[in-house]
């Protein structure tokens, strides 16, 4: 007769006690972090995982402000991204993007790269590189409209008493409504880049710089194979911050032009809001929407490749 | 609530809604404003949610976009027998769509030539004959620039609604129709009146260059400190530059440099646009009946006048348009210029007819697309809407 084995606490060996103790404990530590962050998880998706599928599912439907879903209609609103309409959108997008991101990068670098030296009133010139960070953007825009006034604007003004030019320039034309808006934008974005980098700067070991310079690297050289590499992942970062950014600015464009003269300067916001707005047309926008999501995603994705690689 | 100057607006409504509440003890009136920029941003989304005054004066295209989608109460079934007659037809036919009334017409007003007595005077030109066609506006403006430096004629070309307000009058006046067949909601445009109404503007810009160079810079808002200061020689313009001016001018002086007249006539008279905007209940609320009262008691007469002569505009009233203050010559040309001419497109798909017409505007007069060419993209542009 076989008699039942059963295991009870009192009759479990000392190894098996001290594997179930550790089993625990592997448990508990990796439930409670979870815990700790539910309410934030929870946050996050109401505020972005809910709109987000919100937003997917109006993408393929006939949707209105008013009326809210109506049906769905498959692929019908992802065919006008093929339309001459929101190509030309998307290309003045990607001008508005790759020039205000690229050109803030490297004036910024080169503003904070001159105010990490020694130099006299430093302190002061810190200072007021930040001011522009300071305004929101309607303000900006407002502010900018008054001063770029072909007729009124203190910058033709300027310009025309130093005899540089002799009547006012539209910078709100066709031609160069796009420019200028860009020029507003870098001149907004210039401080984030110069407060990322400048605290990036200070991270770069004195000792490396002092080594480097011993070894004859000096200026140019110093900044292309020291400073620079260091600053990568800073820099990285910048530029997915400012691409996000930029891709979703609206109101400064708005108020600047309303995305005119005739379309100059209709990014791909300004047609979401046109879209959403006078046409009321919300699943045609979702899918808008869905586009930018994607081109932010790739971004993004680049971001983290480039990151990856970077620390391998 | 009452979208416009805030400032202005408190000043007209508050005693107005004191005075309410005080007949109506049980009844509270919360004033909301909101610049109509800000209107214009805010209205669908307070639609939406459901957030909408219960009582508001609504601006006329948004009333036939919105009550197309039942965001509006139809008020035929309060309105009393006398209120009709109060109004001519015209007016109040702008309160209808689709059989219905959904707004009670208080607004009025229709484009009117604003011009500088004073600059007339200075070029040579009699300042009690203002130009009668667009070849005499066209020439007088010339005169004035060429003696004074001031230029001519004021004209709105910026992204924002109101620009194509003067094609309107321009080819209303040339054609003897309005813009927009309600039946087969098609623009009456595709033709060669509309064609020559276009060009117009753009001559007046770009050949004779009678009007500030960069024109889409400006709306028709930013014209009026212009003309009031002295910048722009003359205007096309509702009554409502009056909000403008009389901070400043003292219309009722007989120095005062303001003149004004019926638009420029065309090969059909002188026929302007007209906007009417009107008080209107949100379909959605929860005291029809005390929404009328008020309602009710906005239009009174009294009301009204106190309203039109405060703000800047027509009076909406036959009874309105005999009081005092609407005797003054600029007001006389304002309740003239509401006997003749069309109002807006009534079209469910207003908002966005209203942003095909300024793309259209806006290219033809820069020169982006000739006459023939906005039209067509208009044209094009309406049938993808139905």
């Amino acid at each position: 007769m076989v008699e039942e084995h059963v295991e009870t606490q009192e009759n479990l060996s000392p190894i098996k006690l001290e594997k179930k103790a550790r089993n625990f404990k592997k448990l508990k530590l990796l439930i409670q972090p979870l815990l700790l962050l539910l309410p934030s998880i929870a946050l996050l998706l109401a505020v972005y995982l809910i709109p987000l599928i919100n937003v997917a599912k109006l993408s393929f439907a006939d949707a209105t402000m008013l009326e809210g879903f109506k049906q769905w209609v498959g692929f019908k609103n992802f065919q006008y991204l093929a339309t001459p309409e929101f190509l030309s959108s998307l290309w003045k997008t990607a001008i508005w993007l790759v020039s205000t991101v690229g050109i803030s990068l490297v004036f910024g670098l080169a503003i904070s790269l001159l105010l990490n030296k020694p130099i006299p009133g430093r302190l002061f010139f810190r200072t007021i590189v930040i001011l522009p960070w300071l305004f929101p953007e309607a303000l900006t825009a407002v502010m900018w409209l008054w001063t770029i006034h072909s007729h009124y604007g203190l910058l033709n003004n300027v310009l025309i008493k130093l005899g540089i030019i002799k009547s006012g320039i539209n910078f709100l034309s066709q031609s160069l409504a796009l420019v200028t808006v860009i020029g507003i934008r870098i001149w907004r974005d210039i401080p984030f880049v110069v407060m990322s980098l400048m605290a990036g700067l200070q991270t770069i070991p004195k000792d490396i710089e002092e080594a480097a310079e011993l070894d004859g690297a000096t200026g140019f050289k110093k900044i292309v194979h020291i400073t620079l590499p260091m600053l990568k992942p800073i820099i990285l970062t910048c530029t997915l911050i400012l691409s996000a950014w930029t891709l979703i600015i609206f109101d400064m464009v708005y108020i600047l032009t309303g995305g005119g003269p005739n379309n100059a300067t209709e990014i791909l916001s300004i047609l979401m809001y046109n879209t959403a707005f006078s046409k009321f047309d919300f699943g045609l926008t979702s899918a808008m929407a869905m586009v930018t999501l994607f081109i932010v995603s790739l971004i993004g994705a680049f971001y983290l490749r480039a990151l990856k690689r970077q620390e391998e | 609530m009452r979208p416009g100057t805030p400032d202005v607006v408190h000043k007209i409504f508050e005693p107005m809604i004191a005075e309410f509440e005080k007949e109506n003890p049980d009844i509270k009136v919360k004033l909301v404003d909101m610049g109509w920029g800000e209107y214009d941003q805010r209205l669908p989304t307070m639609i939406a949610t459901k957030t909408n005054p219960d009582v508001q004066l609504v601006s006329q295209g948004d009333l036939y976009t919105f009550s197309a989608q039942g965001a509006y109460l139809p008020l035929d079934q309060y309105i009393d027998n006398g209120l009709k007659d109060e109004f001519t037809n015209t007016l109040w036919n702008a309160g209808e769509f689709n059989g219905k009334m959904y707004e009670i017409p208080a607004t009025p007003g229709a484009d009117m030539l604003w011009y500088n007595k004073d600059l007339f005077k200075k070029a040579g030109l009699d300042p009690n004959k203002p130009p009668q066609t667009y070849d005499e506006l066209i020439a007088d403006a010339q005169k004035i620039q060429a003696k004074t430096g001031v230029l001519g004629l004021g004209m709105p070309g910026k992204a924002f609604s109101d620009i194509w307000n003067t094609f309107a009058t321009i080819y209303q006046s040339k054609s003897g129709l309005p813009l927009f067949d309600e039946k087969s909601k098609t623009f009456t445009f595709d033709n060669p009146v509309g064609e020559a109404s276009l060009q117009l503007m753009y001559d007046m810009v770009n050949k004779y260059k009678i009007t500030q160079p960069n024109i889409t810079e400006y709306t028709r808002g930013d014209l009026r400190p212009l003309f009031r200061d002295g910048k722009v020689a003359m205007l096309i313009d509702g009554p409502f530059i009056i909000s403008s001016l009389t901070p400043t001018i003292n219309l009722d002086s007989p120095n005062s440099f303001v003149g004004t007249a019926l638009v420029p006539s065309a090969e059909h008279g002188s026929q302007p646009f007209f906007g009417a905007d009107g008080w209107g209940i949100a379909s959605d609320t929860k005291h029809p009946k005390e929404a009328w009262k008020l309602l009710r008691f906005l239009v009174d007469p009294q009301n009204q006048y106190t309203h039109g002569v405060k703000y800047g505009f027509g009076p909406a009233q036959k009874d309105v348009a005999k009081m005092p203050d609407y005797q003054k010559p600029y007001w006389q040309t304002a309740v003239k210029s509401l006997d003749t001419g069309f109002s807006r497109m009534k079209s469910d798909k207003f908002v966005s007819l209203d942003q095909i017409l300024t793309q259209m505007v806006q290219k033809a007069v820069t020169g982006a697309a000739t006459p023939k060419e906005a039209i067509k993209q208009a044209v094009q542009a309406n049938a993808q809407l139905n």
